[in-house]
């Protein structure tokens, strides 16, 4: 047996981590009217997945892989709507005198944010038990 | 055949197969945003009760492997709380067990005239 669950653990801790850091980036470009380049600020979430390799699948055959935790797979971007503000004596105002403000879905941020969070701990209990659960092991015929 | 007494052989074949099932835990519980995805699960207990009953020689021969269990569709509610308390109840186990097995070591040491 060669699956440690402590280095599970560790992978889902990444890659909440990095979930993290995108909602952050969402919540604080709400009011961004546009980023290098000139276009306007698109936000993104972070996609995972768990981290088997077709290869591996095929290798074992019928048997169930064995678990090696989570990766990030991709980002993507979460939608493309815009917030478009009257405000002729801003800088970035076009020729009707409009703000164009990415449309960032404030609630579903929040919500993203404390499951991350949430996830991210359980992560923690789980890997502190297991590492318990090693702990208890080198006890074994110590009396 | 030098097999280990039925006791000893049950019991680090329950700590191997209590290990494998935290490992499943933690991997179903790492992937909990993923979406679509397949739990896994180590179900030993009832192979083992039936090799126990053959002698430890069965026991020792038992080879455990994951297994699929349940499948999550896209927008499926995972709970996390129930994975930490399976876990919490997996390491406490494995802990009783490791006391077990602590105690009957001790009682061979003093069989054989050492003392504690």
């Amino acid at each position: 047996m060669s699956v440690d669950p402590v280095a599970i653990s560790r992978t889902a801790l990444d890659v909440e981590w990095q979930r993290m850091q995108f909602i952050a980036q969402n919540l604080a470009n709400e009011n961004t009217t546009r980023v290098a380049g000139g276009k306007a600020y698109r936000p993104v979430s972070l996609v995972s997945g768990p981290d088997q390799a077709f290869a591996r699948l095929v290798a074992e055959g019928t048997r169930v892989a064995e678990p090696h935790g989570t990766r990030v797979l991709g980002v993507e971007v979460e939608g493309a709507g815009v917030r478009r503000v009257h405000d002729p004596r801003h800088p970035d105002a076009d020729k009707d005198g409009f703000v164009t403000y990415p449309d960032i879905d404030h609630a579903h941020e929040m919500t993203e944010l404390v499951k991350t969070a949430r996830i991210y701990e359980s992560n923690l209990t789980v890997m502190s038990l297991a590492q318990q659960m090693a702990m208890r092991a080198l006890d074994i015929g110590r009396s | 055949m030098s097999a280990a007494p039925l006791t000893l052989a049950v019991a680090s074949k329950a700590l191997d197969g209590l290990s494998m099932r935290m490992a499943a835990l933690a991997n179903n519980l790492a992937n909990a945003h993923s979406p679509r995805f397949q739990a896994v699960s180590v179900q030993f207990e009832d192979a083992l009760r039936k090799a126990s009953a053959k002698g430890p020689g069965a026991v020792e021969a038992l080879q455990f492997h994951f297994q699929a269990g349940r499948a999550f569709a896209l927008q499926d509610d995972r709970r996390v709380d129930l994975l930490v308390a399976d876990a919490a109840q997996t390491a406490a186990r494995y802990s009783a067990l490791v006391e077990m097995l602590g105690e009957r070591m001790s009682i061979e040491h003093a069989a054989m005239g050492g003392q504690g």
